[in-house]
């Protein structure tokens, strides 16, 4: 039992519990089905996102573009489908500028040798303009496509839609990451790229599928947040990629190397969303939901030096 | 700059030990001011320990250090720099981005009370040094437009400038050019004269009867000798430097099958290598020799796919590679045991199981997973085979011993079918018994068809093992020999020519 | 020309000759660009990124990073606007304003130098947490300047002598002062050391703590002197001000030489860098050029300068 509650999920979960025990007492609207639902919708759209995020650090990089891709795809995906009536048509050109701007990612980091940080916050200014470009108003829901507004608001056994989807695609990357080679090339090119290379590993090749998968993810996400708001908007979702990465690093994935778990994940993200729930129920200043993030990110770091030191 | 006012120093019975290796072992010597004092051996004779030790860089696990007659005790970088030891290694730490006058000025700018920089002051002063010194660079020139010989007489400059009373040069003149080499020794003779004590560490012995007055012989971590330059000649220190019984060799075939599996043709890389060509027969074991420097690991790196090659191909069983990467090189069969295990070998947050299957995972997929229990077993046998000493194949890499890992990197590639396997330095830091197991395994597979490029620097495992040995230099091949036909000494010579 | 050639030093001349390609392009290409309106206007605002840019460039030769500079902009700005509204003192607003600024300096410095946190991720959370706090304190709404002094106005919007803009001065003043401490002060030296090469500065027995603490330090408190131009020119605190703004810095200081990893690149760079993205950005609105491009334009313009940079260091080039 000790062990459990010096382990990383061990904290987390405590933490979470805590939270949850204490927000219960403070407004029992905390426990209300709608409430769940709220805070289970708005962390699957972080969790699916997160995934790739895991990929991309675990191997040494980082994607900061990918709210404003996911605020553009909510637009893309609004328009098209507006336009089209086709929903399958939404999705291919999601999917299609998804890859696009994943591989670009990608190659801007092989090629250019642009270290990802700054390339993916290059790229992050680079989507938040033209989005603007694309169209300058939001995009309201006008084709009322019923299926499409499933997507997000839908339940399936109870269960909000945002979570099935991300339940069905949590358990692939789940056995990508720890039952397939590809889990391990990622994790050597992150923890040793000399090492790695050295043993006839094409990094280049694996960073670039990294910053790709990641941008599909966030085509799906996107796609799930389009249906929540019934609008694409931009600027949707400005600061998710703060959210994102402090929940990866908070489920014990580091930059240094060494991946964290998924429960880890799960967990980091719950505290971030209960906590920005909690914001709301106890009637904070919603603004208080920028400084959190950004003060967890910095905490998680420090401690995950800390961590880092003390192992080495 | 002053005439510095340092005597000598007392080396008494210096000794240092890491985990699973005697890098010191008892060693003593003096330096005394105004004299250049040699420091000579192979690779791994224990010069870098020495030198780091001076620097404050290690500390020393046993012996006394005497300082003009004072004992002293170096704790860090600062104690030995106070005392005016200073070192000047192949790695340039200059400021590249700063001007020659500002390098030599690092530590103190003449500025006034504002903090400002008074230049006109800085830039004589250099020029005046510089004069003393015998040097004539520019002292506004920037460190990125000087090449590699000049950096390192601002190294020189910067070390001396103030209070000097030993400067170390660790392998000064690797990278220069006979005329470059020439004005160096002008330099050393112009500190000489300034009664600076200059400990020269090199392994190029024509240079030491040049520039040297006495000679100091590490081998193995013992000093072998003490000589006056006067008093010894060139075969003595050789005998000195590699001298040691040769161990019983191991069987190879008399004569090797020409079937050739390797073929590189005229490679180049941008840097060092110059033109390498060889063939690989099957089951050959090709051995390299080469000092620090020579180009060795640029070859095993380049001819592996890691570094870029800038001319030439290679053919390996019909196919012809000319822009290839590491993928390609070990689909074809190759494997590569570097030298460097703790940057370039363990991937340190995984364990010894996945360290070792890491090149051949494709080996153990069923349907795109990975079999664990098939890893364990391949790992098991190996651990077992080689005797890792570790209590299960879960282990932390990291928190095996050096030896141990490198059996771990061994197996890493002996796992796999190969055709031609690079070791690179593969009995470093492993004892003797497991050396010996581990070049016994290398001979039973060669026999078994596979072929290896063997460089190292332990003359006795080159002897014992090789079919031909290769002697590099400079990113050349310089001379190939037959084995049964070449002592230790035509070896080591050709490769200092 | 010997003189001119002195003075720019090989990179500074492709920078300035850029620059002057870029001007007589959209000299030609807009009626209005050329006058002396639309010049005295850019250099009102370009003097509040130029301020902010030294003191970046600054940091980032000394090898630490500060992307919460927009964020600053807009948290300084309370205490200045604030300050005024209560007590009528103009000086004692500005007091404060660089007060605050210092103070956030000195924490992204402790947290990035003394507890090891990569100033990236530090800097990085402060974004939002500094823009959080504005948004808290201003409830999303701009603090105006209901004190209005003269003086105040004139700091953002006078001209002196009707023509040349005090905040132009300003901006030129600092830029001078900073020029002349980098290159000829043991400080500035000291600072480029630290960011080339740590190793060799720690053996040359710098204090390497402190001097990073120290830029940033600086890097805040002149951008809070941007913030206070800025607030002048707009008459209030506005909880947007600053938005993405650390992003305008980056490509033009990037742009202008001085590179990411540390002790590379000089100021003038940075301040020609920083004139070459103004008159893009001021030409590109004269032509009716949606303002959203710009930030399509800094993008691709970091890409660009940051890419040529490695290519170049890895000699690939």
């Amino acid at each position: 039992m000790i062990n459990l509650i010096k382990k990383n999920e061990g904290i987390l979960f405590l933490i979470c519990i805590s939270l949850c025990i204490f927000l219960a007492i403070y407004n029992p609207q905390f426990y209300s089905i709608q409430n769940i639902h709220s805070i289970l919708r708005s962390s699957s759209t972080v969790m699916i996102v997160a995934l790739g995020m895991t990929i991309l650090l675990t191997s040494g990089e980082v994607d900061l573009s990918v709210g404003a891709l996911m605020s553009f795809v909510t637009v893309i995906a609004m328009d098209v489908i507006n336009v089209t009536g086709s929903i399958s048509l939404g999705l291919i050109a999601v999917f299609s500028f998804c890859f696009v701007v994943g591989l670009t990612n990608g190659l801007i980091r092989t090629v250019l040798s642009v270290n990802s940080l700054i390339g993916t916050l290059a790229m992050m200014l680079i989507l938040q303009g033209s989005v603007y470009v694309y169209s300058m108003a939001a995009i309201y829901n006008t084709h009322l496509i019923p299926a499409f507004s499933f997507i997000g608001q839908g339940f399936f056994l109870n269960i909000p839609m945002p979570v099935i989807i991300m339940l069905f695609i949590l358990p692939f990357f789940i056995i990508l990451l720890n039952y397939t080679r590809y889990g391990r090339y990622f994790s050597s090119i992150g923890s040793n790229p000399d090492a790695a290379k050295l043993s006839g590993i094409n990094n280049n090749r694996y960073k670039v599928i990294g910053f790709i998968i990641t941008s599909l993810l966030v085509g799906v996400a996107g796609i799930i947040l389009a249906s929540l708001m019934d609008t694409g908007q931009q600027g949707s979702a400005k600061g998710f990629e703060l959210t994102v990465i402090a929940a990866v690093l908070l489920g014990g994935t580091s930059f240094l190397g060494g991946s964290g778990t998924i429960i880890g994940t799960i967990l980091g993200i719950l505290i971030l969303k209960i906590i920005d729930n909690g914001i709301i129920l106890m009637g904070i200043d919603q603004d208080f939901q920028l400084v959190v993030p950004g003060v967890i990110l910095i905490l998680a770091v420090y401690f995950d030096n800390l961590r880092k030191k003390k192992n080495v | 700059m002053y005439k510095s006012k340092f005597k000598n120093l007392k080396i008494n019975s210096v000794s240092k030990e890491f985990p699973g290796v005697k890098a010191l072992d008892s060693v003593s010597m003096n330096i005394s001011a105004g004299k250049v004092h040699a420091l000579m051996g192979e690779n791994g004779a224990g010069k870098s320990t020495l030198i780091k030790i001076l620097a404050g860089a290690y500390s020393k696990d046993g012996g006394k250090i005497f300082f003009d007659e004072n004992e002293i005790i170096l704790n860090s970088p600062y104690d030995s720099l106070n005392l005016g030891i200073k070192v000047v290694y192949q790695e340039i730490s200059l400021i590249t981005g700063f001007t020659v006058g500002e390098n030599i000025f690092l530590e103190n700018y003449p500025v006034n009370k504002f903090g400002i920089v008074n230049w006109k002051i800085l830039y004589e002063e250099t020029e005046k040094l510089f004069s003393k010194i015998g040097f004539d660079i520019n002292p506004k020139t920037k460190i990125s437009d000087l090449s590699i010989s000049q950096q390192q007489m601002v190294e020189i400059a910067r070390a001396v400038y103030q209070n000097a009373s030993i400067v170390i040069m660790d392998e000064p003149t690797s990278s220069l050019t006979p005329n470059e080499i020439k004005k160096l020794f002008d330099v050393i003779e112009n500190l000489k004269n300034d009664n600076i004590a200059i400990l020269y560490v090199t392994h190029k012995i024509d240079e030491i009867f040049k520039i040297a007055d006495e000679v100091t012989v590490l081998r193995d971590g013992k000093h072998i000798s003490n000589r006056l330059i006067s008093d010894t000649s060139e075969e003595i220190l050789i005998t000195d430097m590699v001298g040691r019984k040769v161990e019983a060799a191991f069987e190879r075939p008399k004569s090797i099958d020409k079937n050739i599996v390797m073929r590189v043709k005229n490679i180049s890389t941008k840097n060092k290598l110059k033109n390498i060509s060889f063939d690989l027969s099957k089951g050959e074991i090709l051995g390299f020799f080469g000092l620090m420097g020579a180009g060795r690991t640029e070859l095993a790196k380049a001819i592996f796919g890691y570094d870029q090659i800038s001319a030439g191909e290679i053919e390996i069983n019909k196919n012809i590679y000319k822009n290839f990467n590491t993928s390609m090189m070990v689909n074809s069969g190759l494997g590569y045991v570097t030298e460097d295990r703790k940057e370039e070998g363990i991937v340190k947050d995984m364990n010894l199981r996945e360290n070792m299957t890491l090149p051949s995972l494709e080996l153990f997929e069923k349907l795109f997973f990975i079999d664990k229990n098939k890893e364990q077993k391949q790992s098991n046998e190996y651990i077992k085979k080689f005797e890792v000493k570790t209590p299960s194949c879960e282990r932390l890499i990291t928190l095996l011993s050096g030896g141990n890992q490198q059996k771990v990197l061994l197996s890493r590639w002996l796992i796999r079918e190969l055709k031609v396997i690079i070791l690179d330095e593969p009995t470093r830091g492993v004892d003797i018994g497991a050396k010996t197991e581990v070049l016994s395994l290398v001979n039973e597979l060669a026999k078994d068809g596979l072929s290896v490029l063997l460089m190292t620097s332990e003359m006795n495992d080159l002897l014992n093992l090789s079919d031909r040995i290769l002697v590099m230099a400079n990113g050349e091949i310089k001379k190939e020999f037959l084995r049964n036909n070449v002592t230790q000494e035509d070896i080591f010579r050709a490769s200092v020519s | 020309m010997n003189i001119i050639m002195k003075y720019f030093k090989k990179g500074e001349f492709a920078l300035f000759a850029i620059f002057l390609l870029v001007f007589l392009v959209f000299s030609f290409s807009s009626e209005y660009f050329f006058t002396l309106r639309n010049i005295m206007n850019v250099s009102g605002q370009l003097s509040i990124i130029l301020i902010a840019s030294v003191g970046f460039a600054i940091l980032l030769i000394a090898g630490e990073v500060d992307i919460s500079i927009g964020s600053l902009l807009a948290f300084v700005s309370i205490p200045l606007i604030q300050t005024m509204n209560l007590t009528e003192s103009v000086t004692l607003g500005i007091i404060l304003c660089l007060f605050f600024g210092i103070i956030i300096g000195l924490i992204n410095g402790y947290l990035s130098v003394y507890l090891g946190i990569s100033s990236l991720i530090v800097t990085l959370g402060m974004l939002f947490i500094l823009r959080g706090a504005v948004y808290l304190y201003t409830g999303q709404r701009a603090i105006s300047d209901d004190y209005m002094s003269d003086f105040f106005y004139y700091i953002g919007n006078g001209k002196f002598m009707g023509t040349v803009p005090y905040a132009a001065m300003i901006a030129l003043v600092v830029l001078v002062i900073f020029i002349y401490v980098m290159n000829n002060t043991s400080y500035g030296r000291k600072l480029y050391a630290v960011g080339g090469n740590k190793e060799v500065a720690r053996l040359a027995g710098y204090n390497i703590k402190r001097l990073k603490l120290s830029a940033f330090v600086i890097c805040s408190f002149l951008s809070s002197i941007s913030a206070i131009i800025l607030c002048s020119r707009i008459g209030s605190a506005n909880h947007m001000a600053g938005d993405l703004f650390e992003f305008q810095v980056v490509a033009a200081v990037v742009l202008g030489g001085v590179s990411l990893v540390g002790g590379i690149g000089t100021l003038t760079g940075a301040a020609i860098g920083v004139m070459i993205l103004a008159i893009i950005s001021n030409g590109l609105g004269l032509l009716n050029v949606d303002t959203q491009w710009q930030l399509v334009v800094n993008g691709v313009i970091i890409i660009i300068a940051v890419g040529f940079d490695e290519l170049k260091r890895k000699k690939v080039i």
